[in-house]
C-alpha cells in the first residue's frame, strides 16, 4: 500500500522518473470523461490532473473567489512549474470551470498541446456518434503527439489493460463493502490508479487485494455512504473514518465513477469507448437527477448504508442543483444525511469534525 | 414606471418595448388551456414553438423582470429556503422561490406566468441552466427536454460535426414537442418564420454596426431593452418591423449627428450582465460626457447564411453553430472584445463581475489581464446582476467615480 500512497504523494516525481527511465510522453487529464485507453494506446501516459491544499495565490491571478477551487487549484500548480513534464493536457466539456482550463492552460500553462474534448452533455444515441467523431479527432492527434499510430489491437489491448484494473477496483469496493478494506484505502487505490500505468497497478493491486481477503471484517463503525463532487485527496475521507464513520460505498469522481463500469470489449474499440465514456459515466453534468439517484441506489445496494454524507465544492452548479433532491429521496427512505459545501481547506477540516461526530453518534444511536 | 433606477431611454423606438412585453406575457397568460405551455430558456429556437402553436415562456426574461421591478430578494429567499444556494445563478433562485412561494413572496409581475405542460432548456451557456431546469421538471413533475449544443472553442470539433449533431438536437426536439403536442411541425410555416426570423437578425447586425458611430447613436441603457424582441419574438412580422424602425431611427440620428450626450468625453464598453434592478447605472457616466456606447453580451456581427436546404432545420443547425464568441472559450471572448474596442472606438470596459453567473464570472479576471496587458483601462464591478441584496450603492459608485476620474484625464493627456 506504501507504493500506492507514494504514488499520489510524490506523483510529478513518480512521472518525471517513468518519462526518464522510458523515453516516452506524459499527457494530463481532466475528469473521468476522457477515454485513457487511447492515450495509451499510443503509447504515453495517462495522469489525472490533481490540486493541492496549498494557497492558490496564481491561480487567483487568473479566476475569481466564487468558483470552485480544484480546477483553479490545478491551474496554480501548472503556474508554480509542478507540471512543467506534461506533453500535453485534454480539457473535456464537462462544467462550467473545467471548460475554462481549456483558455487558461493554452493561454498560461506553456504545455505544447492543450486539446478540447468536446463530451456531449446529454446522453442520447445522436451523442454517442458525434462523441465519437470527436474521438477520431482526439485520436489523430495523440497519433501525432507520440508519433505512433494506433492499431485497433493496439486499442483492444488498452480496453482490456483498463477493464482489468476496473474489475480490481471492483473487488475493492466489495471488499471495502464487506469491511475489509477502508474507505481511505480504497480511494488510495483509486487515485494512484489515474497516476501510474495501468499493468503496474494490476500487478500492486492483484497482490494487495490477496493480502486484504486473509483479513477479518471490522465489526465497529458506523456504514456511511460518500457522495462527493471532487475530493482529489483522502483527508475528508479520513476524518470520516477519524470520527467513527465506515465509509462502504461511495459516488465520487475520484471513486466508484471512475471504474464501476467497464467499456464492451466485443465492439469496434472507438465506438464502444464512445459508449462507455458517455453512457456510463454518473456525472450530474449529463446525468439528470433520477438517474443520478438511481445509479447512487445501484452503489449501495447491498451494504446495508445507515447514514449519507454528501460534500459539494462550493459553486458547483451541477451538484449544488441536484443536492436538495437527492436529499429529498435519501431522507424518504429513512438514510439521514449530512451535508458539506466546502473548499477542501485544512482549516475547513477541523470546523467539520464536530459535524461529522455529532453525525456518526446520532446514526449510533 | 420611470423609477429612478432604470434606464435612462433616448430612442423612441425603445419605449415601444414595455408595451411589446407586457402584450407578449398577457397573451401568453391568456392563451393557458388553449395551447401547450412551454418554460423555456434562453437559447431554445422560439420560431419553432411558435411554428407548432405553443405557447412558449421564456424563464430567464421573466426573472430579469423581477428583478427590473425590484422583486428579486423577496423570490430569492425564498428559492434559498428550498435549499438553492446563493452561490447558484440568481435567476434560479427568483424562478424556485415564484415557484414554490410563501408568504412573504411579492405578488408575481404581468400577474404570474401560465403554467407549464413541459420544459425545455438549451445546455450551451452553463451547467446552471441545466441544473435548474432539472430542479423546476422535479418540483413540477412536468417533463423536461434538453437540447445539447456544443461548446465548440477555437480549435475544438470540427464544424460540420458540429452542425450534424445539432441539426440531430432540433429533430429529437421536434420529434419530443410532435409527441407532447400530438400535432406534427409544418415546415413550410417554419420555413416562413426562419426566414423573418433572419430578417430581424440581419437587421440587428446592421444596428450593432451603425452604433460604430461617433458620437454614439444608441448607448447601452437603449440597447439592453430594444435586444427583447430579437430575442424572444423572433420570427414575427412584429419583431421585424420593430427593427427597421429602429435603425431608421438610429441612422437618422447618426445623419443629425445626435448622440447620448451633449458632448461626447469618452466611449466605454459593458461587458457582462447589466444589473437589472439598477439600470440607471447605465447612464451614470453621462453627466461626465462618458457614454456606454456598447455591451458585448448579446452582439451579433454575423449576417445570416444564405438558405441552403429545404428543410429550415438544416439552415437553423447550421446559423446556431456559427460563433456565440461570447459564451465560449477565453480566447474567442477576449478577441471580440478587442475587436469591438478598435471598432467602436472605445476609452475604457466596465467588466461586470456577476458572482452566481458562471459563464460570465469565471472568465472576467482573465479578460481584465488581456486587456491590462493592452493597457486599455478597465473597471471590475463584483456583484449580482439580479439579486439585489448583494449591490453597495456607496461602494460601486465611489469606485465609478474614480474610474471616470481616470478616463477624463486620461482624455486630457489627449490619449
Ligand atoms: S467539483 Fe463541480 S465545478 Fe468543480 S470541477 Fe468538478 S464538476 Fe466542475
Ligand atoms: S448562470 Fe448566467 S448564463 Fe447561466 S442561466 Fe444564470 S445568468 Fe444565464
Amino acid at each position: 500500500m506504501e507504493r500506492l500512497m507514494q504514488v499520489r504523494s510524490e506523483r510529478h516525481q513518480v512521472a518525471r522518473e517513468w518519462k526518464r527511465q522510458t523515453g516516452k510522453k506524459v499527457i494530463g487529464v481532466f475528469c473521468c470523461d476522457v477515454p485513457e485507453e487511447l492515450i495509451y494506446a499510443a503509447g504515453m501516459l495517462p495522469v489525472r490532473i490533481l490540486g493541492s491544499h496549498e494557497e492558490a495565490t496564481e491561480g487567483d491571478l487568473h479566476f475569481p473567489t466564487n468558483v470552485c477551487p480544484y480546477p483553479k487549484s490545478c491551474l496554480d500548480q501548472a503556474l508554480k512549474g509542478h507540471y512543467d513534464y506534461l506533453d500535453g493536457v485534454v480539457v473535456p466539456n464537462v462544467c462550467d470551470m473545467i471548460r475554462a482550463m481549456y483558455g487558461a492552460w493554452k493561454l498560461n500553462a506553456g504545455i505544447p498541446y492543450v486539446h478540447f474534448l468536446e463530451v456531449p452533455q446529454r446522453i442520447s444515441p445522436h451523442g454517442v456518434e458525434f462523441f465519437r467523431q470527436a474521438l477520431v479527432q482526439f485520436q489523430g492527434l495523440l497519433e501525432e503527439i507520440s508519433g505512433n499510430s494506433i492499431s485497433s489491437e493496439s486499442l483492444r489491448d488498452a480496453i482490456d489493460v483498463y477493464n482489468r484494473n476496473r474489475s480490481l477496483l471492483r473487488e475493492a469496493c466489495e471488499l471495502r463493502g464487506k469491511r475489509l478494506l477502508s474507505g481511505v484505502e480504497l480511494q488510495e487505490m483509486v487515485i494512484s490508479s489515474m497516476l501510474m500505468p495501468k499493468e503496474e497497478h494490476n500487478q500492486l493491486m492483484s497482490l494487495y487485494l490477496e493480502e486484504v481477503r486473509q483479513r477479518s471484517p471490522a465489526t465497529d463503525g458506523v456504514r456511511i455512504f460518500i457522495s462527493a463532487s471532487m475530493l482529489d485527496d483522502t483527508d475528508f475521507l479520513e476524518l470520516i473514518e477519524e470520527c467513527g464513520g465506515s465509509i462502504v460505498a461511495d459516488d465520487m469522481p475520484m471513486g466508484s465513477r471512475y471504474f464501476f463500469h467497464s467499456v464492451d470489449s466485443a465492439e469496434e474499440p472507438l465506438l464502444a469507448l464512445a459508449q462507455r465514456y458517455l453512457n456510463r459515466i454518473p456525472c450530474p453534468r449529463k446525468m439528470l437527477p433520477q438517474d443520478r439517484y438511481h445509479y447512487i441506489q445501484e452503489t449501495m445496494a447491498g451494504f446495508d448504508v445507515q447514514g449519507a454524507i454528501i460534500h459539494n465544492l462550493k459553486a458547483c452548479d451541477c451538484h449544488l442543483y441536484e443536492y436538495p433532491y437527492l436529499k429529498e429521496k435519501l431522507e424518504a427512505q429513512g438514510l439521514p444525511v449530512l451535508f458539506f459545501r466546502g473548499e477542501e481547506t485544512e482549516a475547513e477540516l477541523e470546523t467539520q469534525r464536530d459535524d461529522i461526530e455529532a453525525f456518526i453518534e446520532m446514526l449510533r444511536g | 414606471m420611470v423609477s429612478s433606477t432604470s434606464a435612462k431611454k433616448q430612442l423612441w423606438t425603445t419605449l415601444e418595448v414595455p408595451a411589446l412585453r407586457k402584450k407578449y406575457y398577457a397573451e401568453s397568460l391568456g392563451k393557458a388551456g388553449g395551447q401547450k405551455v412551454a418554460w423555456c430558456s434562453n437559447g431554445v429556437p422560439s420560431e419553432i414553438l411558435d411554428a407548432m402553436d405553443i405557447n412558449a415562456v421564456y424563464v430567464e426574461n421573466y426573472a430579469t423582470v423581477c428583478a427590473s421591478k425590484r422583486l428579486s430578494s423577496g423570490f430569492c429567499r425564498a428559492g434559498e429556503r428550498a435549499g438553492f444556494s446563493q452561490d447558484v445563478c440568481g435567476y434560479a433562485r427568483i424562478l424556485m422561490g415564484y415557484l414554490l412561494g410563501g408568504d412573504d413572496v411579492p405578488e408575481a409581475p404581468y400577474g404570474g406566468l401560465a403554467k407549464p405542460d413541459f420544459l425545455v432548456v438549451n445546455s450551451y451557456s452553463c451547467d446552471s441552466r441545466v441544473g435548474w431546469f432539472a430542479t423546476m421538471s422535479h418540483t413540477l413533475n412536468i417533463p423536461l427536454y434538453v437540447i445539447d449544443s456544443p461548446y465548440q472553442p477555437l480549435g475544438g470539433c470540427t464544424e460540420v460535426a458540429n452542425a450534424v449533431y445539432t441539426e440531430s438536437q432540433l429533430e429529437d426536439f421536434v420529434h419530443f414537442l410532435e409527441q407532447q403536442t400530438g400535432t406534427k411541425l409544418d415546415r413550410g410555416k417554419l420555413r416562413e418564420k426562419v426566414e423573418l426570423a433572419r430578417r430581424a437578425n440581419d437587421i440587428q447586425v446592421d444596428i450593432y454596426d451603425m452604433r460604430k458611430a461617433v458620437p454614439s447613436p444608441m448607448g447601452a441603457g437603449d440597447a439592453y431593452t430594444v435586444v427583447w424582441p430579437g430575442m424572444y419574438m423572433a420570427g414575427t412580422k412584429e419583431c421585424d418591423e420593430f427593427y427597421e424602425r429602429l435603425r431608421a431611427e438610429i441612422s437618422e440620428r447618426i445623419e443629425k449627428k445626435i448622440g447620448i450626450v451633449p458632448e461626447e468625453k469618452f466611449r466605454l464598453l459593458w461587458s457582462g450582465l447589466p444589473l437589472w434592478y439598477n439600470m440607471a447605472l447605465l447612464n451614470y457616466f453621462e453627466d461626465f460626457g462618458g457614454v456606454v456606447s456598447i455591451e458585448n453580451l448579446y452582439f451579433r456581427y454575423e449576417k445570416s447564411l444564405p438558405s441552403q436546404h429545404e428543410d429550415p432545420l438544416k439552415d437553423m443547425a447550421i446559423s446556431s453553430t456559427l460563433r456565440r464568441p461570447y459564451a465560449s472559450d477565453i480566447e474567442q471572448r477576449a478577441q471580440l472584445t478587442l475587436e469591438v474596442i478598435r471598432e467602436y472606438h472605445v476609452d475604457g470596459v466596465i467588466l461586470a463581475y456577476n458572482p452566481s453567473c458562471r459563464m460570465m464570472y469565471i472568465l472576467q479576471p482573465e479578460l481584465k489581464n488581456i486587456l491590462d496587458r493592452h493597457g486599455i483601462p478597465n473597471l471590475s464591478l463584483e456583484c449580482d446582476m439580479a439579486d439585489e441584496r448583494t449591490y453597495s450603492e456607496g461602494q460601486i459608485k465611489t469606485r465609478l467615480d474614480a474610474f471616470i476620474e481616470r478616463m477624463l484625464s486620461r482624455r486630457g493627456e489627449g490619449k
